[in-house]
């Protein structure tokens, strides 16, 4: 019996002191007295409690809201850590609805000099409302009394009518969270998939209560006079059923950014969740269960199919344009240059279409979707089997699930004579046909055959990106190099290069190459193609350059490769979190071809070197002397995009021994 | 027959507006050079005799000639609760002059302007045109009434570098009692006209050429022609004011926009007291202040009130321990009031380009608010009261260098601030490389950062590990992959120094062609700067801080190594300062590498850009000397 008691007197005692209340306000002595994150000592702030319930209400105009209840409990470790002191909250507006936030309480707690504990509220002038634009409001909040250590308590509110676009909830930041809990609960009859983001585990529970909600009911009584009928709006209460789905995690790790990692909100641990369906009593009605259903509520969206399928509008031009092709290749051709000419983007993004395809065409701008359905009407039109893509870009992430939500970008697939797809962005005034801009090979799209059928597409570049440079040069009298320089450039590098100088006033070329390459003057620029992107750009110049060239002695030492050396390993880290994102894959040459001048003779030479990536790439390096000409050719190749984090290593050692190989000195010596 | 009349009007209105389409201007070769856009015909008439509303006019009609030009345009106006805009529209021409496109009011889009503010009351109508045709034209109008007449403060005749401008005139119309002073600035060699009458002011500009922007070279500020403006009665925020001079101004400014902003919570009064009772002198308890505010408060951007240009109350400041520059630097200056040491809220230009306050030219100008503390021979300390943790009397590059305006009891006092001389902004490396028979280096380095070059280290005291190293990481580039074993650092708030120690090892260090092997005993210090070469350069060359840095770096040789032979040493000597190594042998194993590199600030004519140039130029060549050393058998 004593041990017994004494156990549970334990039990009582550690219960006691280590749990801690997360109610709003009681906010402990030891989180305001704490010094340090007790795991993460480098952390500014940090989250110690996390809370977002959201629950569905049915609103006073009778429709469905979610309410969601959120609170939050932060501390303060350094100054740099006082910016998680400031917040923002962002409300969406359609135009008939829109977000709101209600109920917002918050104090910091600070300690005394004294070791009293003082709490200060937040009053109305530390609470910014601030209306962005027709889309977006913005709540802003500035905790009052801010200082190293303390403990900031906020709660508020967020009624939101949009219950089939939800957004995600993050389970991960910048500085750790502790503790979180999350729970979202909704009438049984609407039915939602959860989907996970993130390395953390997730653990999602589900379970099923009653709720008691009040309901606004127009309800028909005949007056007991007799006078006839007459309506009336009651409140009524029901039970009605409810699932509930919760989160409950603890010490969820800070997430740190890292150096060429796309988009690092990709690998940010959150959850999302998507309507599937709502039982309406009389039926299920689906909102999305699978991708051929998005392909399905795509085409049926009047923004979407219906402007598909309008011709008229171009009929009488395209007619003239393909007019005795019967090649779909030219015809292809043909199709792409004409939409890349006449349209410009309005730097507006988005699957549907906004003004309409006519209107666009009538005013040579539009949006994604206008131009690039405009293109594949087009190509179906002229008899081309093509078929819109759609795409999520490496700045919107990699969608969860099948949602429409999950794409803002349109392209365009062409099928070749060997049935394969040619994607296609005619909003890209730079971009060869087949070639896509690295934001937009972002994984796969998905391209939508018809109304109930669509599949997954790799969004790949067909044109490869190639970089082939010759230089040849020439040691001056007093050891300067001047030389010529040629290059010709393809694919995603091409594209690279119209963005670039394009638009550039020729007088500026000059200032815009000498500053990409370090100590080299450069005269007699030209450029070839530049405005014609269906062939490569070719860049000629001449050059002159005095830092890759010494005299020491009666030794000079040249570094071969010039201002085109790769000085720094791009991949400095130790370690690795994430996979790394090259843009797209590539393959340069340069051929470097030189004259020994005369008194002079080969001292040594650097070895021929061959460094391989297995089938990721690789690198070759080979030299060789031919009379008194020197000739170096060094091919550098990655295949893939993007290279798993698993890889690093391998990668970070490969540019390491790439770096030092180009370091390496041709040693000519005096007869 | 009345409704006959007005139909028949209306019907010769339109036909002659849809057939008189836009008639393009002749234009000189001379304003089409270098230029992306070009301002056919302005005209702005103001109407100022009302200063609680200003009635503004626009007509502005731009010829975009490229893309580089399309941002050119200003087709926006900015308005908050004291002002509105009337009216705006914007029609798009093609070069045909027909007619393409016509925006109206409702076409633009109305945003807020706050973007990385906590929170600005001001929101901006702007255009949103997407050009589908190069060159086309645009005629922008808006009609625009303002409360705030303190804010016309100056009219620019061109917006942007690369626009050129055909035809423009500006008419102030004011009340006779009320006239407007203004003052040219970088109108020599312009066709540009002001002519007043008692009423009225007409500024008008004609085929002023595009200026091309131009690496180190002054300000805009000191090269754009424009004017600057000022009503003797103005209004801002229906607060009135009545300046004359930069006195009257500080005056006003004192009076209407701080009198009331200075009341602190008795408590807070009796912590001060206390936190300086055993403090002697003004400069201890003035040090003492500046840590508490640091301490107490944090930077928040809100810009609400007289434009932007009242604080907020000390006590609101105290009680909520965040505020902009203006309300943060009035709380350290009445929490020094409470002591009795004086102290003088000051208006400056926060900028890295040293933009000065006009010096005889009162109105509204600056864009930020610094506190000055006077010692009994008046020599001012600034302090910089929106940072956290800059030492005290620190005010670096944000506000060195610059005329400012005081607010002291007799009115308001042009001042220029501290400057930080060449030689107070030092840099002092030492090292000690100990080399390995593989190349491999192991390094001790120490340097220490003094007057401006400290705000380039300071920061490294509250960097997290990850983050200090891979600040180094992007600092030394130079070197293929280091590991850090060991960072200390002292940050000496009182001296103003920042010493850094790291510790380094350097794989590979040496690079190998043959027998020979190559080192570069400049680790640590390479300039690697490319200036662009500007042909035909109009502006001034500008270097707007100097700087002293000294290098001394032993290597220490292991036995398999030795040095064939040292470079000689070099000494550049010029007008912009000198660079200097030397390479000297002190035993057989053992060598020093010196450097220094000192540079002064100056304005130098256009032509002497080239030398400047050559010299860092040089100074990265010679920055990549190498010494050869050999396997020693």
């Amino acid at each position: 019996m004593k041990t017994v008691f004494s156990v549970l007197c334990f039990l009582m005692i550690f219960g006691f002191s280590y749990a801690q209340d997360f109610r709003f306000g009681k906010v402990s002595d030891e989180e305001i007295k704490q010094k340090i994150h007790p795991i993460d000592s480098s952390a500014d702030a940090a989250i110690l409690y996390r809370e977002a319930k959201s629950k569905f209400q049915n609103s006073s105009d009778g429709n469905w809201i979610i309410t969601t209840n959120y609170l939050e409990r932060i501390k303060i470790y350094s100054k740099e850590g006082a910016e998680y002191a400031n917040k923002t909250i962002d409300l969406y507006n359609s135009k008939k609805q829109r977000d709101k936030v209600r109920n917002i309480k918050a104090f910091t707690y600070n300690e005394k000099p004294n070791g009293k504990i003082e709490r200060i509220k937040l009053e109305s002038n530390g609470i910014f409302d601030e209306e962005v634009n027709q889309y977006l409001n913005r709540t802003k909040i500035t905790m009052p009394d801010v200082q190293k250590g303390s403990v900031i308590e906020i709660r508020y509110t967020i009624e939101s009518p949009f219950v089939t676009n939800i957004d995600e909830y993050r389970l991960q930041e910048k500085i750790p969270i502790d503790k979180l809990h999350l729970s979202f609960s909704s009438p049984k009859d609407f039915r939602y998939k959860t989907h996970q983001k993130g390395w953390i585990p997730i653990d999602v529970k589900t379970s099923s209560t009653k709720e008691n909600m009040a309901f606004r009911v127009t309800e028909v009584k005949s007056d007991a006079v007799g006078y006839g009928a007459r309506k009336m709006n009651n409140s009524r209460n029901f039970n009605i059923d409810m699932t509930v789905y919760t989160v409950d995690m603890d010490n969820i790790p800070a997430i740190e950014e890292e150096p060429y990692v796309g988009n690092i909100e990709n690998y940010m641990s959150s959850i999302q969740f998507e309507l599937s369906s709502i039982d309406t009593g009389k039926g299920i009605k689906s909102y999305s269960l699978s991708w051929d259903d998005i392909s399905k509520n795509i085409y049926q969206h009047s923004s979407f199919g219906a402007e598909l399928q309008r011709t008229r509008y171009f009929e009488k031009d395209i007619k003239k344009l393909i007019k005795g092709v019967s090649d779909p290749m030219t015809k292809t051709n043909l199709i792409y240059d004409y939409v890349q000419e006449k349209m410009t983007w309005n730097r507006y993004w988005g699957v549907y279409t906004s003004d309409g395809v006519r209107k666009a065409y009538k005013e040579n701008t539009g949006n994604i979707a206008e131009i690039n359905l405009m293109l594949t009407a087009m190509l179906n039109y002229a008899k081309v089997d093509a078929f819109p893509v759609l795409v999520s870009t490496k700045s919107h992430g990699i969608p969860l699930f099948p949602t429409i939500n999950g794409f803002n970008y349109i392209i365009t697939a062409a099928k070749t004579a060997d049935d394969t797809y040619l994607l296609l962005d005619a909003t890209n005034k730079n971009a060869e046909m087949g070639v896509l801009s690295s934001n937009i090979m972002n994984g796969n799209g998905r391209i939508l055959f018809q109304e109930k059928q669509s599949d997954w597409i790799p969004l790949n570049s067909v044109v490869p990106a190639v970089d082939q440079t010759l230089l040849t040069v020439d040691i001056e009298d007093d050891f300067e190099i001047s030389g010529k320089f040629q290059q010709r450039l393809s694919g995603n590098y091409a594209l690279n290069y119209r963005n670039l100088f394009k638009d550039l006033n020729p007088s500026e070329w000059n200032k815009k190459l000498e500053s990409k390459f370090k100590k080299i003057d450069i005269s007699n620029i030209s450029f070839g193609n530049l405005d014609k992107t269906a062939d490569v750009v070719n860049l000629n110049y001449n050059f002159k350059s005095s830092g890759n060239i010494e005299k020491i002695g009666e030794k000079i030492f040249i570094s071969p490769l010039l201002f085109l050396q790769t000085k720094e390993n791009p991949f400095k880290a130790e370690k690795r979190d994430y996979p790394i994102d090259f843009g797209f894959p590539y393959h340069t040459q340069v051929i470097f071809n030189f004259t020994i001048p005369e008194e002079y003779e080969i001292e040594s030479l650097p070895e021929n070197a061959i460094l391989t990536l297995e089938d990721k790439g690789g690198y070759k390096y080979l030299i060789s002397q031919n009379g008194n000409n020197i000739q170096l050719s060094i091919e550098s190749i990655i295949n893939q995009a993007v290279i798993a984090e698993s890889d690093y290593e391998n990668l970070k050692d490969f540019f390491e021994l790439l770096v030092e190989k180009e370091n390496e000195k041709i040693v000519l010596k005096k007869v | 027959m009345r409704f006959v009349f007005i139909l028949l009007t209306l019907l010769y209105s339109f036909s002659v507006f849809s057939q008189k389409e836009y008639d393009i201007p002749v234009i000189s070769s001379e304003v089409l050079k270098n230029s992306n856009s070009i301002i056919l015909e302005e005209s702005i008439e103001i109407n100022a005799e009302n200063i609680k509303k200003v009635k503004t006019k626009t007509r502005r009609v731009v010829a975009v000639l490229n893309k580089s030009g399309e941002n050119h345009p200003k087709t926006y106006e900015v308005y908050n609760e004291n002002s509105r805009v009337k009216k705006i529209s914007a029609q798009i021409y093609d070069f045909n002059g027909k007619r393409q496109k016509h925006y109206k009011k409702r076409d633009f889009q109305d945003v807020s302007r706050s973007g990385g503010n906590m929170y600005l009351d001001s929101r901006m109508l702007y255009l949103d045109h997407t050009p589908t045709f190069h060159p086309y034209i645009i005629v922008f109008e808006s009609e625009v009434e303002s409360g705030d007449s303190g804010l016309l403060n100056s009219l620019w005749f061109l917006q942007n570098y690369t626009q050129s401008l055909l035809k423009s005139e500006v008419k102030i119309k004011y009340n006779p009692e009320n006239k407007i002073r203004y003052k040219g600035k970088n109108l020599s060699g312009y066709d540009i006209n002001i002519s007043e009458t008692p009423e009225e002011l007409i500024l008008s500009a004609q085929n002023i050429p595009a200026l091309k922007y131009e690496n180190l070279s002054p300000p805009h500020s000191e090269i754009f022609p424009h004017v600057l403006l000022a009503f003797k009665n103005f209004q801002l925020k229906n607060v009135m004011a009545s300046v004359e001079d930069w006195k009257s101004f500080g005056a006003w400014m004192d009076k209407d926009l701080l009198e009331d902003t200075g009341e602190i919570s008795e408590k807070t009064m009796a912590e001060i007291k206390q936190l300086i009772s055993k403090e002697e002198t003004n400069e201890a308890k003035a040090r003492k202040i500046y840590e508490f505010v640091q301490n107490k408060v944090r930077y928040v951007s809100i810009q609400i009130g007289i434009g932007g240009w009242k604080p907020m109350p000390a006590s609101e400041v105290d009680e909520l321990s965040y505020g902009d520059c203006k309300a943060l630097t009035n709380y350290t200056k009445v929490l020094l009031d409470a002591v009795g040491i004086p102290s003088y809220y000051t208006i400056i230009y926060g900028n890295r380009t040293n933009q000065n306050i006009e010096e005889d030219f009162a109105s509204i100008q600056g864009n930020h608010v610094i506190l000055g503390i006077p010692d009994e021979n008046d020599e001012i300390t600034w302090l910089e009261c929106t940072s956290q943790d800059l030492p005290f009397g620190y005010i670096g590059s944000f506000t060195d260098d610059r005329n400012a305006i005081l607010l002291t009891p007799d009115g308001g006092k042009l001042i220029k601030t501290k400057t930080y001389h060449s030689f107070e902004n030092i840099q002092e490396t030492k090292a000690i490389i100990q080399l390995n028979p593989k190349g491999n280096i192991q390094a001790d380095f120490e340097s220490i950062s003094k007057g401006l070059q400290y705000e380039n280290k300071y920061f490294l005291d509250s960097y997290k590990k990850s983050e200090v190293h891979q600040y180094y990481k992007n600092l030394w580039k130079n070197i293929n992959g280091f590991s850090i074993t060991k960072t200390e650092f002292h940050n000496n708030k009182k001296e103003i120094s920042f010493t850094e120690k790291v510790d380094l090892e350097i794989n590979k260090y040496i690079s190998v062609a043959g027998n020979n092997l190559l080192l570069i005993p400049n680790i640590f210090n390479q300039i690697d700067l490319n200036l662009p070469k500007t042909p035909d350069r109009k502006q001034n060359l500008k270097i707007n801080r100097g700087f002293l840095d000294t290098d001394n770096v032993t290597f220490k040789l292991p036995s398999e190594l030795k040095i064939e032979s040292l470079p000689d040493s070099t000494i550049i000597e010029n007008q912009f300062g000198n660079y200097e190594i030397s390479f000297t042998q002190i035993s057989d194993k053992e060598f020093e590498y010196k450097r220094k590199l000192h540079l002064t600030k100056g304005e130098f004519p256009p032509e002497k850009y080239e030398d400047y140039r050559d010299f860092i130029h040089t100074i990265s060549r010679l920055d990549q000397t190498k010494i050869l050393l050999t396997k020693d058998k």
